[in-house]
């Protein structure tokens, strides 16, 4: 049953990768590409040439612990290594650095690293390495890691190229952990050479190193000779040029001076189409949603909360915010997900009338007023102003108050003004790590600071204490139907992953993360 | 008696320099504080607790007093330690070395432009008040002091970068690297810059020589029987170089202070950006270190235009 589920989740993908394809192959029939399909599928990687893309931020830090924005891991990806990889397609844990792991108990992991890897600057990554960068992510006083590194209570080296964790308690989200921001290995030279400047020189044992970043305008890679794995490193160099603005990126690759631009706006989708360049489009854990307050009324109601949901069209968010790109989701997870339930599709349907009659039933027969935290750019106000329409049809008169990002934060989850927020969430590769930082009491972006459902927290601990797939998915659906049930959150769309790349450039798939790597890219000869 | 001149003024200067280094920076360091957000939730990521955030305030120093953090920069800042951004983590110093020379090259270029057409013009409204030409350059004047520069830039992008492609529609070009390039990326945000300098420049340069010209001393000179060519050029313009260098010293303040909106319009990875993306960040380090750097150049120039003025007219020092 498992594996038939998991081969379903795998399949859905790999039909997205099908339609990724096809939709090049179309484009080419169209007479916008150079290339049949075909020739694309036909033609081999070949190494040499340097990428040069378009990022909108440069990171906030090259050091993985320290770092603190999503947008950061396309600029680790090609840095650091970590001790477990993701299959991209399925966002499950696969060999990295650790070609292999074990849990003799549910308390102890033990992770077999790969032998013979080197740093950029010619450190072993050996278990010595390893153990290092786990205590600087559980304990050091920079770590914005340490949150996660919770469960682990002791780290030790029990073989040249063995380390073994010991947990507090059973803690399957682990390996998840190891796979993100945790478990990208830095070498221990560097970081004790740089200090704390070490988020500005960054020293992994990824397949390209870095060699320069100069502020807000230009981050150089090039390939690390002694990287372990083959074919992966295909181009000689990385040149991200960091344009904020994505019209003026967009035009950079149009007019050649770059070869590939990431994180555009739907509205620029005609103009991908009429430039000739290679679209890329998928869907991602990013997920636009309401935050809501549910320690305060009129939040703190359960039917207000749900009369929230069924007064939302959702189809139509995305239609007139994102031109149907978004897929609308009451989830946060895509499609693709092994964390999907297929059984919360079709709830929540679009229903005023249903929602009138709920807020009546809470005791608010003419409707609510509801402040709302939003963002002050120019597409946040635009979805802000689709919202106030749809609401005001069932009585629900939003207010919105829009700061600038950097403060959306402070305000509702810090001095916890306001009933609600309206703001996009990365999401985390692990469904445990999305609820936890979503409903844990003590978690910074959970305003209320209290359990939001009875059972919610017992079922949040549970998922993390099985470690077999298919009792861990069982585990997750039981935490998103107490949170779709209780309507603790309104997720209304998915954010959809926008590239454009020019038609030198092969062997690029896009990602549920929605943040491009770059392993196995290459250019074809010009 | 030369050399104790310049002396003393210098003297003068560098006693003033402290003062005014210390209140633009503490009024800059004030500002920010208003400005809204917390740095504390912006270092700690979206996965955090409010024990981490508090940890994060003291790692920074961002719990302890306003007068105690102004401090404890201050002092560093005497001592050449200007820190690192708090966001970036890179050296304020290094930022500011790798922006101030693309600011300088547009504020410079835009100078010049300001000089070379508006004292022309200036000139040439003052040889016939009231005339056509005259009427002439005082609507170009007015024009340059209404339009907004950010409007202006825009209308020469879409114009001369994007339509005819005679320019760069954006970024820059280091000096040291490529000149040419270097002047051909700052010429269109050096024309956004220079419009309103060079209509300054003109109507100060015609009222300046109109009232030379009808001073009495002048009229003595046409009674000497000089030609007009000789009083105009010789007398009227040295007349009036102390008025173009109050002007020229006024620009360059101006001036530093108006590249930040041309700057995001061209996206010159320049100082104007750098206080832009540091204050909207609360990255006070960086913030004070732009001001300070400010701060210096205005200094520098006020004296080397001090000194100017006591050449071209010695009865300045004596006053």
């Amino acid at each position: 049953m498992s594996e038939k589920k998991m081969v379903d989740a795998g399949s859905r993908v790999a039909l997205g990768r099908r339609q990724w394809i096809s939709m090049v192959g179309g484009m080419a029939a169209a007479g916008s590409l150079g290339l049949a399909s075909g020739d694309v599928l036909a033609q081999a990687p070949r190494r040499g040439g340097v990428l040069r893309i378009v990022a909108p931020l440069q990171p906030t830090s090259m050091d993985p612990y320290a770092g603190r924005h999503g947008n950061d891991h396309v600029y680790l990806f090609p840095a650091f290594d970590s001790l477990i990889d993701v299959d991209l397609d399925t966002l499950e844990p696969k060999p990295g650095l650790a070609q292999s792991w074990s849990f003799p108990d549910s308390t102890t992991l033990v992770l077999n690293l790969r032998p013979g890897v080197v740093f950029h600057d010619g450190t072993p990554c050996d278990a010595e390495a390893v153990r290092y960068n786990l205590e600087r992510a559980k304990s050091h006083e920079r770590s914005n890691v340490k949150i996660d590194m919770k469960s682990v209570d002791s780290i030790a080296v029990t073989g040249p190229s063995q380390v073994t964790l010991k947990l507090t308690k059973p803690d399957s989200v682990i390996l998840m952990t190891l796979a993100d921001r945790a478990g990208m290995m830095s070498s221990p030279t560097a970081i004790k050479a740089a200090g704390n400047e070490y988020g500005r020189v960054a020293v992994g044992a990824g397949p390209w190193r870095l060699v320069s970043w100069k502020d807000n305008e230009k981050l150089v890679y090039e390939r690390h000779p002694q990287y372990w794995a083959k074919d992966v490193a295909l181009l000689d160099g990385l040149e991200f040029s960091v344009i904020p603005e994505v019209n003026t990126g967009l035009r950079t690759v149009v007019a050649g001076q770059n070869d590939f631009v990431y994180g555009l706006a739907p509205q620029q989708k005609p103009i991908i189409e009429r430039s000739g360049l290679q679209m890329v489009q998928g869907s991602t854990l990013a997920t636009w949603q309401i935050y809501l307050n549910y320690s305060k009324p009129p939040f703190d109601n359960v039917k207000v909360r749900q009369a929230m949901h069924y007064a939302l069209d959702r189809d139509e968010f995305s239609r007139l915010t994102t031109a149907g790109m978004a897929e609308p989701t009451t989830q946060t997870l895509p499609r693709g997900h092994w964390g999907y339930d297929k059984t919360l599709e079709g709830t929540y349907k679009h229903d005023p009338k249903r929602a009138r009659e709920l807020l009546a039933e809470a005791g608010y027969p003419n409707g609510i007023d509801v402040e709302v935290i939003g963002r002050n750019d120019q597409r946040s106000q635009q979805q802000a102003e689709v919202l106030i329409e749809q609401y005001r049809k069932s009585g629900i008169r939003l207010k919105f108050m829009n700061v600038p990002a950097n403060e959306l934060g402070a305000k509702f989850m810090g001095e916890r003004i306001g009933n609600a927020a309206v703001s996009v969430y990365t999401g985390r590769v692990d469904p445990s790590q999305l609820y936890s930082i979503m409903f844990d009491k003590s978690s910074f972006i959970n305003a209320s600071r209290m359990e939001g459902a009875p059972g919610l927290e017992a079922a949040m601990e549970a998922a993390r204490a099985v470690y077999d797939k298919e009792a861990r998915r069982q585990a997750v659906w039981k935490i998103q139907r107490i949170v779709h049930e209780h309507a603790l959150y309104v997720p209304l769309a998915l954010q959809p992953e926008l590239d454009a790349m020019s038609q030198r450039v092969k062997g690029f798939k896009p990602n549920l993360l929605g943040k491009p790597r770059f392993h196995g890219v290459w250019l074809a000869a010009s | 008696m030369q050399g104790s001149r310049w002396s003393r003024l210098l003297g003068r200067r560098l006693v003033q320099v402290g003062p005014v280094a210390i209140l633009a920076t503490f009024v800059v360091f004030a500002l920010v504080q208003l400005i809204p957000g917390d740095l504390a939730i912006a270092l700690a990521g979206e996965h955090t607790t409010e024990e981490r955030i508090a940890e994060i305030r003291r790692i920074h120093g961002l719990d302890r007093p306003f007068l105690v953090q102004y401090g404890t920069w201050l002092w560093d800042a005497v001592r050449g330690d200007l820190s690192v951004s708090l966001l970036t983590g890179e050296s304020v110093l290094t930022s500011i070395a790798q922006r101030l020379p693309n600011t300088l090259v547009v504020v410079g270029s835009a100078l010049v432009i300001s000089m070379l057409v508006g004292i022309p013009l200036g000139i040439a409204a003052s040889i016939r008040p009231g005339s056509r030409l005259d009427g002439f350059v005082t609507v170009i004047a007015s024009l340059g002091i209404a339009l907004p520069g950010f409007w202006l830039a825009m209308i020469l992008v879409a114009t001369f970068a994007m339509t005819f492609q005679w320019f760069p529609a954006s970024g820059s070009v280091a000096l040291t690297e490529d000149w040419r390039a270097s002047l051909r990326h700052a010429a269109l945000p050096a024309m956004a810059l220079a419009a309103s300098g060079i209509a300054e420049v003109a109507r100060q340069t015609r009222s300046a020589l109109l009232e030379v010209l009808s001073s009495q001393y002048v009229r003595t000179l046409y009674a000497k029987g000089l030609p007009q060519r000789l009083v105009f050029w010789k007398h009227g313009l040295k007349n009036i170089s102390v008025t173009l260098l109050t002007v020229f010293g006024l620009l360059v303040n101006r001036m530093l202070g108006a590249t930040v909106v041309v700057e995001a319009v061209f996206a010159i990875p320049g100082m104007g950006s750098l206080i832009v993306n540091a204050a909207t960040g609360k990255d006070f380090p960086v913030v004070q270190g732009v001001m300070l750097t400010m701060v210096a150049i205005v200094i520098v120039l006020n004296l080397l235009i001090d000194i100017l003025y006591t050449a071209l007219d010695p009865r300045v020092d004596r006053r």
